[in-house]
């Protein structure tokens, strides 16, 4: 089973409500995100994506992060399932999850995060079809011998 | 098999190239596309992304009344729509960008593929391909158990079997 905490990204990048779109777009580029939490308080209380900052951009006065921010994300417990999560994104379309436990953000599982447990999850799947395959082949061969004529001296050893 | 086709977007955000970057940046703005794909006469001139927006709001470098083929990056990957699931997978993997413009023989865009849509049709695929193999083994396991028991029953009637 995969938790949301093995596949999180630690490193949460907050800025406050009252920051400027501008400060905003500097704050993703000089620390590699691509989505950044508004907290006030230190509590999560929106989100702030790339495509919230071109909304900004594109409405063309000069916007806060509290006039763009979006509040389309589920906030799931470290513990929560990445079945759930991946359910949570097709259904509903939901691509961020904070995760937080008992109030305290503690990470952030954005699309880039799921898109790398797919793959694992994947290459998992793959290996347990070949081990799968591997040992019923083994078992089957085995059973063949042994109850053909040349498993014989075998079959009478062991009775 | 799956194709690349079937798992696509078919209504991809388009602009000419002499859009302005504000032009682009309302194209874009409130939807899940995530770039706008600047083509030409329907082939794929170039790509412009959120990241390129925000970061050149970031830089204030180019005014956003200038044509978007300035922060546009050219040069853009293509993915055929008739591709194996697998084979844009190695695609994504060597490339390593997360969207890319689906397009068909004569090289015009017909749709917009991303990274995660791709990778989750394979592993939809590959459970689905362990699910039905486990039934068929399973199937097969009691197909020779049958044998087996019913093999010692017709002994006693047939003595050819022996």
């Amino acid at each position: 089973m995969i938790r949301a905490k093995t596949i999180m990204t630690e490193n949460v990048v907050t800025v406050s409500e009252a920051a400027s779109l501008n400060e905003a777009a500097k704050l993703m580029l000089n620390r590699h995100v691509s989505t950044l939490m508004v907290a006030k308080d230190s509590k999560p209380i929106a989100i702030l994506t790339e495509n919230d900052i071109v909304k900004g951009f594109a409405s063309k006065k000069s916007a806060k992060v509290k006039d763009v921010m979006s509040r389309r994300f589920l906030i799931v417990n470290p513990d929560t399932t990445y079945t759930f999560i991946i359910k949570k994104l097709r259904e509903e379309k939901i691509r961020l999850f904070p995760v937080a436990e008992k109030d305290k953000l503690v990470g952030i599982i954005t699309e880039t995060d799921i898109v790398d447990a797919t793959r694992d999850f994947t290459r998992f799947h793959q290996i347990m079809q070949e081990v799968i395959l591997t040992v019923f082949g083994l078992v089957t061969a085995f059973f063949l011998f042994f109850f053909s004529p040349l498993g014989q001296s075998l079959r009478s050893s062991l009775a | 098999m799956a194709r690349i086709s079937a798992i696509m977007n078919a209504n991809p955000l388009t602009a000419k190239k002499d859009t302005t970057i504000s032009e682009a940046a309302r194209l874009m703005a409130g939807k899940p596309h995530g770039c706008v794909i600047i083509t030409e006469d329907k082939k794929p001139l170039g790509i412009i992304t959120e990241s390129d927006l925000v970061k050149n709001m970031a830089s204030k470098k180019i005014n956003p009344e200038s044509k978007v083929s300035q922060i546009m990056s050219s040069s853009v990957t293509t993915i055929p729509h008739n591709s194996k699931l697998e084979n844009a997978n190695k695609i994504i993997d060597t490339k390593g960008f997360r969207r890319y413009p689906v397009v068909d023989k004569e090289g015009n865009l017909v749709g917009l593929v991303n990274e995660n849509d791709v990778v989750q049709a394979i592993n939809d695929n590959i459970r689905f391909h362990r699910n039905l193999q486990n039934t068929v083994l399973i199937l097969f396991v009691a197909f020779e158990f049958f044998v087996f028991i019913l093999y010692r029953y017709l002994i006693n009637y047939f003595p050819f079997l022996r």
